[in-house]
């Protein structure tokens, strides 16, 4: 009996949720949203959220260490136990000796991540953006092809919500209805904007076309066209389209720069939306490495790291590992190749294990809140802090796994190799024991 | 009956109901080699996690490096499906 109730309970929270606040029809992008252009460059939505994280940790570690203590308390206690945790981690794997090199690099590796991660998590995350006006584009397409004189060549299809406009801002609305525009390939300008007419009239005002096959292929029946049209002129909500003569009249020259619709053989030159645009939210904020770029550049400077540590601790000795004279032992040439290999191929493993599952997680966010909005995104949530968790993990602790492996001496083939080489690997290897061990002395 | 008989299918599939199909294929397919290392790996480290607890640390940094290698593959899956899905 309670089960029943309970279930019953659950199915009303998940009916209000579908009714009261669905989202609108998710939207994925993969490239990250361009908010701003400082010259050349693009700033994205998802580099302005690696500098918010940036800015979280900086600022955070500025004020919580202020005035540091030997007797540490309050907050710079809750720091220096974080530290010290992530420090005795690294200090299993890397040995002490190696720890000291290591940590600070991996070590903020790790709380970037992390950081990151779970910031992205937060409401400003995907939510607020600029609005990109989906109802002009569509327009301004067709006066392009028209005034060229060509038909579309390429099809293109059109994803788009009600947006209520605040001077270019936008906010991603809960129960948002969904506009979707398709061009087809070869398809006269005429003809599309009839389609397009019918599709503004059924979204902004209650008009059903008549005929059937109106959404389909093919073009819009010439009657339900003068319909909907009426119904727009009629709606003061609803899109205006402005008629070319008018606007000759007013403006004067512009009168070519039209698209002459098929049906009503009138010529349009702009349109105007007094009430809700059809516009997307592009956000100011998506979560930093769901973007590769992003990733991409960690992968890049935790190779160059391990390269780095590599080179820094065997000199060129460390070349060895990869170049072995093939009259020597011709195997261990090709591992050597492959293992040459394996450098490189980390970059990409490295940055796409990050960014696959970052993206993902965004994903089934976005379509899970539009498929069940109350309660099943919970879960989901708690899982997307646990995967950021691992993902920082696992980043770091990879990262942490090969520079230990490459300022590690290679094993016994080296004795048996070249001198010449495996000299300079020892001396090097020398020289760096002999000043860590100073540096541990002074300590 | 000659399973080419069937090949006017795939024939009428539009391009993105391909797409779509393919990427599905990817993504599922793929799965299911990185889902049983995964499985495999983990249930092997608990074991030894039972018989050897005092070997906690190495244990589970092995497993989760061993996890995140077979996790790659997985990756790469999704790769070809956003690939295919988006780009192509």
């Amino acid at each position: 009996m309670k089960i029943i109730l309970f279930a019953v309970v659950v199915l009303a929270v998940l009916a209000t949720g579908f009714i009261v606040a669905a989202g609108p029809e998710p939207h994925i992008v993969i490239p990250g949203e361009v908010v701003w252009k400082v010259g050349f460059m693009p700033i994205t939505s998802t580099l302005m959220a690696s500098w918010l994280a940036m800015a979280v940790l900086i600022l955070g570690t500025f004020f919580m260490t202020r005035g540091m203590k030997l007797i540490p308390s309050g907050a710079q206690n809750f720091i220096e136990s974080i530290i010290e945790f992530l420090y005795g981690q690294v200090e299993e794997i890397a040995g002490e000796k190696n720890a000291r090199r290591f940590f600070p690099v991996v070590g903020t590796f790790f709380l970037f991540i992390l950081v990151a991660n779970w910031i992205a998590l937060t409401p400003i995350f995907k939510s607020i953006g600029w609005t990109k006006d989906y109802g002009h584009e569509i327009f301004h397409e067709m006066q392009e092809k028209a005034e060229k004189g060509k038909v579309f060549d390429k099809k293109k299809h059109f994803l788009a919500w009600q947006v209520e406009d605040a001077g270019g801002v936008g906010l991603t609305q809960p129960g948002a209805r969904t506009f979707k525009f398709e061009i087809h390939e070869g398809e006269d300008p005429a003809d599309a904007l009839d389609r397009y007419i019918v599709a503004l009239a059924e979204f902004y005002t209650d008009f059903k076309p008549q005929a059937d096959g109106a959404h389909g292929e093919g073009h819009a029946d010439p009657a339900d066209v003068e319909a909907a049209f009426a119904a727009l002129q009629a709606d003061p909500k609803a899109p205006k389209f402005i008629n070319a003569d008018d606007h000759a009249h007013e403006g004067g020259a512009e009168k070519h720069h039209g698209v002459t619709s098929h049906a009503l053989g009138i010529t349009f030159s702009a349109l105007e939306f007094p009430g809700d645009k059809i516009a997307l939210v592009y956000p100011f904020f998506r979560a930093a490495f769901s973007e590769l770029n992003n990733t991409l550049a960690l992968a890049i400077f935790a190779f160059l790291a391990i390269e780095f540590w590599g080179f820094q601790s065997l000199g060129f000795g460390y070349l060895g590992k990869f170049f072995i004279n093939p009259l020597k032992n011709p195997i261990l040439t090709f591992v050597g190749i492959l293992e040459l290999l394996s450098e490189f191929i980390r970059i990409i493993s490295f940055s796409f294990r990050l960014f696959g599952n970052i993206f993902a997680g965004g994903v089934l966010l976005l379509i899970l809140t539009f498929l069940v909005p109350f309660l099943a995104p919970l879960g989901i949530y708690g899982l997307e802090m646990f995967v950021g968790l691992i993902q920082a993990i696992v980043f770091s602790l990879l990262l942490l796994v090969f520079a230990v492996g490459a300022v590690e001496h290679h094993g016994g083939e080296d004795h048996e190799e070249g001198h010449g080489d495996g000299h300079h690997s020892g001396e090097g290897h020398a020289d760096i024991h002999h000043l860590e061990q100073g540096a541990v002395q002074a300590h | 009956m000659n399973l080419l008989s069937y090949l006017p299918f795939l024939v009428i599939l539009e391009t993105d109901g391909a797409k779509a199909i393919g990427a599905a294929i990817a993504m599922a397919v793929g799965g299911i080699a990185p889902a049983l290392a995964i499985g495999m790996l983990v249930g092997k480290a608990m074991e030894a996690l039972g018989r050897n607890p005092e070997a906690r640390a190495a244990i589970q940094t092995n497993m989760i490096l061993g996890v995140a290698f077979a996790e790659a593959i997985g990756i790469y899956a999704l790769l070809s499906a956003l690939i295919i899905a988006f780009v192509i």
